[in-house]
C-alpha cells in the first residue's frame, strides 16, 4: 500500500478517491498536499470543507509517515489547509490525527502505572473514623482531643471526679478506652481470606489501614495506586462486606421489629416443600418412575 | 494460471467473504475464475448456494480418486467451484499418516491449467494445518487476510511467518501479499490499525482496503456474490480495485523484516 492509498482509505473513499487523484496526476502525497483545494474539491463532489479537510490530513499523514518532516508545522498554518470551523467533523480536530502511539502501544504492558509516591487514599479522609465506627469495624485511633476538654480540665483539683464521670460514660457509651490496633496490621488480621501481609502493606501505604477503609474505597482508584489487580481488590470488599455481615447476626432490619415477629405457630401453612427441609428430603427419597425412551409426554 | 491462496492464522477476519468477491471480480474483469473451497465448513461452498451432500467435493480430487473437472461446478460461464465438504477435516486427519499429501492440491489443480485464469483458494481458518501448507505450496501468491481490528498486527506476523517458512522450504519466491479487511474508518482505532499495517508491511500491501460493509454479510447469506446483484455498491467497487491490483500483478519484494 502506497502512502497515497493509505490516505485515500483513512480520509476519502478509498479507490475513488485513489483512480480520482491519479487522474489528476498525483502519485505521491508531496503532489496532494502541493494541489489547490479546488482540485481536490472535484474529487468530493464540490465539498471544499471536505477537500480542506482531505488536504490537511494529506499533510499530517506525510508528516507522520516521514516523508515531509516538519512540513505539518509550516503547512497547517496555510489558509489552503486551515480550518475555519471547529466542527466539520467527528475527526477534524488535529489532536485525533496528529501521531499518536505506535500500533504495538494497544496492548496492555505490565503495570507500571503505579505513581512512584504513594499519597494516603482519599477515601479516608472522606469517610473518616465516624464510617469506620458506623460500620462496627475496628476503631480507629482516637482522635487527639483539643486543649479545652475535660480531659486537660482534669490536671486541677477535681481530677479523680472527672475521671471518674469521664469512665462512666465511655462505660455506658460502651466505648470504653480500648488499645487500638496498629493500623498497618488491622487489615492483615481482619481475616480476609487471600490479603497477604504483602497485599495489607500496599494498602495501608496506600492510606487504606482499616477493613473501613477498605469497604469504601472506589476500586478502581485504589487499583491504580497500589498495583493490586482490580478484581482482587474487589473480591476483598466482597469478603469484606460478607464478613460483616456475619459479624453482625443479631442486627434486625427495620422491618423486623420483635414485637412485630410472627409467632411460629402462626406462620402461613402451605410452606412450598423446598422450603422444608423434611418435605425436600422426601422428595428426593421418592422412587424415580421410567417413563420409557419417549419421556412423560408419550 | 494464477493460484491466489488467501489465508491467515485467525478465523473471522474475512476470508470467505473475500475470495468469494474477489473470484467475482475476477470474473466480473473477464477473467476464467475459479474458486476453490479448502475450508472443511464449506462456508464458500454455501455462500455461493452451492450444496455438494454425497457428491464427489475437492477431497475425492485430493484423494486422487475423481479428476477435478468432474467435480467443478459452473456458477455462470467463466466462474466455477470446486466445492468442500466436512471430509477434508478428515484428509486433514488422515495427512498425518500419509505420505506426499502436502502436494495434493498442486497435483488436483495441475489439469486445470489450461482452463482457468485465476484461482483463488479459500483456506480454512489455521496456518499451520496440512490443508493450508498444501494452498501455500500451490500458490504462486499468497494474500495474508487481516482484519483491522484486535490482535490483527500479531495474528498476522505469525501467519506471515509461518508461510514464509513454508515457501522457503520449497525453495520458491512466492510473493506474500497483505489484505487489509473489515476497515470502518469511522473508528480511529481501525484508522491506526491501518497505518501500523502500513507501516508493518508497506508496499507488500494491496492498494485497496476492503471496508467493513453489511451488504456483503447479506449477500454471502443469500448465496450470492455482491457484484451480481449490486455491482455499483461500495464493496463492489472495493473489490473490483482489487481485482484490477491483482490483474496489474505488481512485481514487490516479499516482506521479511520481522
Amino acid at each position: 500500500m502506497d502512502s497515497l492509498a493509505l490516505l485515500c482509505n483513512l480520509h476519502g473513499d478509498g479507490p475513488a478517491t485513489l483512480a480520482g487523484l491519479r487522474e489528476l496526476g498525483c502519485f505521491e502525497l508531496s503532489e496532494v498536499v502541493a494541489l489547490p483545494p479546488a482540485s481536490i474539491a472535484q474529487l468530493f463532489e464540490g465539498n471544499e470543507r471536505i477537500a480542506k479537510r482531505f488536504g490537511r490530513e494529506a499533510v499530517l499523514l506525510a508528516d507522520r509517515l516521514g516523508e515531509l518532516p516538519g512540513l505539518a508545522s509550516q503547512n497547517l498554518d496555510s489558509p489552503s489547509h486551515s480550518e475555519s470551523s471547529p466542527a466539520e467533523s467527528t475527526y477534524d480536530s488535529i489532536e485525533e490525527v496528529s501521531p499518536g502511539p505506535d500500533i504495538e502501544e494497544f496492548t496492555p504492558g505490565p503495570e507500571t502505572s503505579a505513581p512512584e509516591v504513594l499519597t494516603p487514599f482519599p477515601a479516608l479522609s472522606k469517610g473518616g473514623p465516624e464510617s469506620a465506627a458506623r460500620l462496627g469495624i475496628e476503631p480507629l485511633p482516637a482522635p487527639e482531643l483539643p486543649e479545652e476538654t475535660p480531659a486537660f480540665q482534669a490536671e486541677g483539683a477535681n481530677a479523680p471526679v472527672v475521671k471518674a464521670v469521664l469512665d462512666l460514660w465511655n462505660r455506658l457509651d460502651g466505648r470504653a478506652a480500648q488499645p487500638a490496633s496498629p493500623p498497618s496490621s488491622g487489615l492483615a488480621h481482619a481475616g480476609l481470606k487471600g490479603l497477604s501481609e504483602e497485599l495489607a502493606g500496599k494498602l495501608a501505604k496506600a492510606g487504606v489501614e482499616s477493613l473501613g477503609a477498605l469497604l469504601e474505597a472506589n476500586v478502581l482508584d485504589l487499583s491504580s495506586a497500589t498495583g493490586i489487580p482490580y478484581t482482587k481488590l474487589a473480591h476483598l470488599q466482597f469478603l469484606g462486606r460478607k464478613l460483616l455481615t456475619q459479624e453482625q447476626p443479631g442486627e434486625l432490619t427495620p422491618f423486623e421489629r420483635p414485637d412485630e415477629a410472627v409467632p411460629e405457630s402462626k406462620a402461613p401453612q402451605g410452606t412450598p416443600a423446598a422450603e422444608t427441609p423434611e418435605r425436600a428430603t422426601s422428595n428426593v427419597s421418592e422412587p424415580l418412575v421410567d417413563d420409557g425412551p419417549a419421556g412423560p409426554f408419550a | 494460471m494464477q493460484i491466489l491462496t488467501l489465508a491467515n492464522q485467525k478465523g473471522g477476519c474475512g476470508k470467505t467473504t473475500t475470495a468469494i468477491h474477489l473470484a467475482a471480480a475476477l470474473h466480473a474483469a473477464g477473467e476464467r475464475t475459479l474458486l476453490v473451497d479448502l475450508d472443511p465448513q464449506a462456508h464458500a461452498t454455501l455462500g455461493l448456494g452451492c450444496f455438494v451432500g454425497r457428491a464427489p467435493s475437492l477431497v475425492d480430487v485430493m484423494r486422487g480418486r475423481v479428476p477435478a473437472l468432474s467435480v467443478l461446478r459452473e456458477l455462470r460461464p467463466g466462474l466455477s467451484l470446486l466445492p468442500a465438504t466436512l471430509g477434508l477435516g478428515e484428509f486433514e486427519e488422515e495427512a498425518t499418516v500419509s505420505l506426499g499429501t502436502e502436494r495434493a492440491l498442486t497435483a488436483a489443480l495441475a489439469p486445470l491449467q489450461a482452463e482457468f485464469d485465476y484461482v483463488v483458494v479459500d483456506c480454512p481458518p489455521r496456518a499451520d494445518g496440512i490443508l493450508t501448507a498444501n494452498a501455500v505450496r500451490a500458490a504462486t501468491t499468497v494474500l495474508l487476510i487481516v482484519e483491522t481490528g484486535a490482535f490483527a498486527l500479531q495474528g498476522a506476523l505469525r501467519a506471515h511467518g509461518l508461510f514464509e517458512e513454508i515457501i522457503q522450504r520449497e525453495g520458491r519466491a512466492t510473493p506474500i501479499r497483505v489484505l487489509a479487511t473489515m476497515f470502518d474508518a469511522r473508528t480511529r482505532f481501525a484508522r491506526e490499525v491501518l497505518v501500523g499495517m502500513h507501516s508493518r508491511f508497506g508496499e507488500t500491501m494491496y492498494d485497496t482496503a476492503i471496508r467493513s460493509s453489511v451488504k456483503l454479510r447479506e449477500a454471502v447469506a443469500s448465496g450470492a456474490p455482491l457484484q451480481w446483484h449490486s455491482p455499483r455498491a461500495r464493496a463492489s467497487t472495493d473489490f473490483a480495485a482489487l481485482a484490477t491490483e491483482v490483474r496489474q500483478g505488481r512485481s514487490v519484494s516479499t516482506y521479511s523484516d520481522f
